[in-house]
């Protein structure tokens, strides 16, 4: 690196969305597994970084927080509060005299091996960031909020300032749309010491999870959100990478700055890399850089790491078929195109798709009384318009195809709180904490013609009867849409499925259509007159009818007629388990 | 169905290490300033401290598998050497009950640990006590043909007296390639052998000079990046289910015929197919 003449800037940018109330579970100086949410343990290590500037060299740092509500209005902005509380960028200089509150907090020195706390000491602890978290992330709005910070500073930077530098601290995917161009135009910007640096940290859910760290080929991370993030990370440069190895991380030529499925531990490491590339640059203000007085208490050195300790095996489930046997199959196929995957819109057809497909899951996990295996597919365009297909679980079941219903309540990616208000039927609202597990934490993309995503369904259903030799009840595929497929399309899929036949006869097409365009709500229509298009018309003519109707139309004549078919527009596919379930019990 | 019998100790697992110990293992290991050998001994003292505790339970350390760990090298005028590895009061000897390694290492080190502190967000330096069963060496030529045929004598006699048993899990970890002939028909002998569980699984890992990725369970030598790769892969066994849903489970993006193997492995990838590698007969499975 280049001597710079005046200090770069930082950003720290981090997610406050009900993904970072996750609680990981990872050992600390007590020996336990922490019980802290992931946000209270990022804002610690985000404050713990904040008074180690605050003794270093001064230079411009903002600290940005994103988070939407559930109707997806947006909150972006700079965190600082108290006497900073208008400003983004802040000297570090001037961050010891200002922070939000002191605290007495106690540092716990781990006794030999491991085994509970030597000796406890108080210190004040200063805090400048305290979040609260919304529900979504908006990741698209937070980029485009960092890019006006970084344009705005370097109208005022000196000629040759040092290279700013964004730090990005999330828990999963955008909820406002696909982030990948945002954060490509943050990356292109011009600065005179090269375009800026992106180092990117995603949160483990789960301490158990294997992270990926400082990876260097895209190859060899697990499908998936890891190799989004590897996109939109830049390459370490020489000084940083050359500090990890010091710390004994391994680096290889070639790495990115991502950590996927971190541990705060190894945050506070890459923390330590904000340090690092801050060092060295002039102090704001022309001060004479300060002697660095911490850098001996947490510089990253690390031991290697020991082999997982964790002897819990995953449950197995007795394989194998018996005769007539009540176990159903459904795989939810998401499809992941919306229009403009690239422009922040929170309210996508994506995000209520991914709702509900969640949901829906969430019912299968409850429904314990019956054996439901559920499979998962998605499918979009990557960035080179060619169609990518998902057809496995991440976070703890990652790599499953087929999952049964009693291990899915244990294996979603995080599982998010959030409050509703609810009548209390004498005229009054009730606050109620909700549990919402995420098993699909997907971003936009471009279109995709649905084949790819149901080649891979058929193959996940031909999987399983295979194993399955005599079952009651075909396995039963619904497709989330927005429904944005020509009628040769269709035929595609339906007869992609109809090769594969059970011991049932050919599986069951259900279709979840959501639009970009209003279109009348319709439950279950036994007709297509009400369904507008000829794109929508196809996908009714291949949609199955609803299982189960006579019985369920017995209970809800006016909703389930005799000829309905399994399919839902913008409503809530809400006979789905009562259908399979009543098939089940009576084949 | 194979590879599923559960370890007891009636019915003991049996793991059989084979350590490179020829001299080029003094170079540094990829992405470390530290020799292979001694990154190595790292990896197999953590891996035997592991299994300790696993095996520990109230009334000590239950006998539920035989370790060996078996190192290969050759004297100066080429002939080679086949000796435990273990030191300390086990010197010499080649299969071993993990409640007798538990009791019998050759020293305790102490290292430091790091762990996150909870109220202050710093990363805090815990003493930790580290004990040692096997010191590196480095010395001579490749005997990889010789070191398979004692592996293979070794199992064949454990095997006659724990015929129901989980089969054995050997690993070779080498730097370079066989130098007294071609190790393919020897790896095949040793994966001959057989319990009324299923084949011996042999599993080899390669030590990495080279800053490079890592190739962890390949399913096709095709992607392999040479001949030594590929004869590497050929020795190997293929992942039974068992292991290879564990793997996946993991977030291994595995093919359904993958391999135990693993290529420039660095001391992340070795920790991890050390782990992966003896999972499916470790405690996991002890009920």
């Amino acid at each position: 690196m280049n001597n710079p003449s005046s200090p770069g800037c930082v950003i720290l940018l981090v997610d406050e969305s009900a993904g970072m109330g996750a609680v990981m579970g990872e050992v600390t100086t007590d020996g336990k597994a922490s019980t802290r949410s992931n946000a209270e343990r990022v804002a610690t290590a985000v404050n713990s970084l904040l008074a180690q500037l605050a003794a270093g060299p001064s230079f411009d740092l903002a600290l940005v927080g994103y988070q939407a509500d559930a109707l997806g209005q947006v909150n972006v902005g700079c965190r600082w509060s108290g006497a900073l509380a208008t400003r983004d960028f802040v000297g570090t200089g001037e961050l010891a005299s200002a922070p939000l509150k002191v605290e007495t907090r106690t540092r716990k020195i781990p006794a030999a091996g491991g085994f509970g706390v030597a000796r406890e000491e108080p210190v004040e602890f200063p805090v400048w960031y305290a979040p609260a978290l919304g529900v979504r992330a908006p990741q698209i709005a937070a980029f485009d909020f960092c890019r006006g910070l970084l344009t705005r500073w370097l109208t005022g930077a000196g000629p040759m300032p040092g290279l700013p530098l964004l730090v990005h601290i999330s828990s999963g995917a955008s909820g406002d749309g696909n982030p990948q161009v945002a954060v490509g135009k943050l990356m292109e910007l011009v600065t005179p010491a090269g375009p800026p640096l992106v180092l990117q940290a995603h949160l483990a859910a789960h301490a158990a999870v294997a992270p990926a760290l400082y990876p260097s080929n895209y190859v060899y991370l697990t499908l998936g959100s890891s190799r989004d993030l590897f996109r939109r990370a830049s390459l370490l440069p020489a000084h940083l990478a050359q500090a990890l190895r010091d710390a004994r991380v391994p680096v290889n030529a070639g790495a990115r700055g991502l950590i996927y499925n971190a541990k705060i531990a190894d945050l506070i490491r890459m923390f330590a890399l904000v340090k690092k590339h801050t060092e060295s640059w002039p102090s704001k203000g022309g001060d004479p850089p300060t002697a660095d007085a911490t850098a001996s208490q947490t510089s990253a050195v690390s031991m290697p790491a020991v082999a997982s300790m964790d002897a819990a095996s995953p449950v197995e489930t007795a394989p194998g078929a018996t005769a007539g046997e009540a176990v159903a199959l459904v795989v939810f196929v998401l499809d992941r195109s919306v229009s403009d995957p690239f422009s922040g819109n929170p309210q996508s057809t994506l995000t209520r798709l991914q709702d509900q497909a969640n949901e829906l899951v969430k019912q299968v996990s409850r429904c314990t009384d019956r054996a439901i295996d559920v499979a998962i597919v998605s499918y979009g365009a990557d960035s080179a318009g060619q169609p990518e297909v998902r057809a496995t679980f991440d976070g703890p079941l990652t790599g499953r195809a087929t999952v049964p219903n009693g291990e899915l309540a244990g294996g979603a990616v995080r599982v998010e709180e959030f409050e509703e208000q609810v009548s209390n039927g004498v005229g009054g609202l009730l606050t109620v904490t909700r549990k919402k597990p995420i098993y699909f934490d997907l971003e936009p993309t471009a279109a995709c013609p649905p084949a790819a995503g149901f080649s891979a369904a058929a193959n996940i259903v031909s999987e399983w009867c295979a194993a399955h030799r005599s079952v009651s009840l075909a396995p039963v595929v619904v497709h989330l849409t927005r429904g944005c497929v020509e009628a040769d399309e269709v035929e595609r899929v339906r007869a992609s499925l109809a090769a594969v036949s059970s011991a049932a006869g050919p599986p069951t097409l259900y279709h979840l259509l959501s639009t970009e365009t209003p279109h009348k709500s319709l439950a279950y229509p036994d007709r297509n007159d009400e369904i507008d298009g000829a794109g929508f018309k196809a996908l009714w003519s291949a949609t199955s009818p609803l299982l189960a109707r006579e019985r369920l139309s017995a209970d809800r004549p006016k909703v389930v007629t005799p000829g309905a078919r399994g399919m839902v527009v913008n409503g809530k596919f809400d006979l789905l388990l009562d259908g399979i379930k009543n098939a089940l019990d009576s084949p | 169905m194979p590879y599923t019998q559960e370890i007891s100790r009636a019915r003991k697992a049996c793991f059989l290490f084979l350590l490179d110990q020829s001299y080029s293992m003094e170079e540094p290991l990829g992405n470390s300033t530290r020799r292979k050998c001694d990154e190595l001994v790292t990896a197999i003292n953590a891996w035997l401290q592991n299994m300790t505790i696993r095996a520990s339970g109230d009334t000590g350390i239950k006998d539920w598998m035989d370790v060996g760990v078996i190192g290969y090298r050759t004297d100066n005028l080429g002939n080679p050497i086949l000796e435990s590895a273990l030191q300390g009061p086990l010197a010499g000897r080649e299969l071993v009950s993990i409640a007798d390694i538990g009791t019998n290492p050759l020293r305790i080190d102490q290292v430091t640990q790091q762990l996150p502190d909870e109220d202050t967000g710093e990363m805090i330096e815990m003493p930790s006590e580290m004990p040692v069963w096997v010191d590196p060496k480095a010395d001579g030529g490749t005997p990889m043909c010789n070191v398979l045929h004692h592996a293979y004598e070794v199992l064949e006699n454990w095997i006659k007296e724990h015929q129901a048993s989980f089969p054995p899990i050997v690993i070779n970890i080498t730097d370079g390639e066989s130098q007294d002939g071609d190790p393919v028909p020897y790896a095949d002998a040793v994966k001959d052998l057989a319990t009324d569980d299923g084949n011996v699984l042999l599993f080899n890992c390669h030590l990495s000079m080279t800053a490079a990725d890592p190739f962890l369970f390949p399913s096709s030598n095709e992607i392999l990046p040479d001949d030594l790769a590929r004869v590497l892969f050929q020795m190997s066994s293929v992942l039974p289910e068992p292991i290879r849903n564990r793997a996946v489970a993991e977030g291994f993006e595995l093919q359904s015929n993958a391999r135990g193997m693993a290529f420039n492995a660095d001391m992340v990838a070795l920790i991890k197919f050390l782990d992966m590698g003896t999972r499916a007969a470790t405690p996991g499975n002890l009920r």
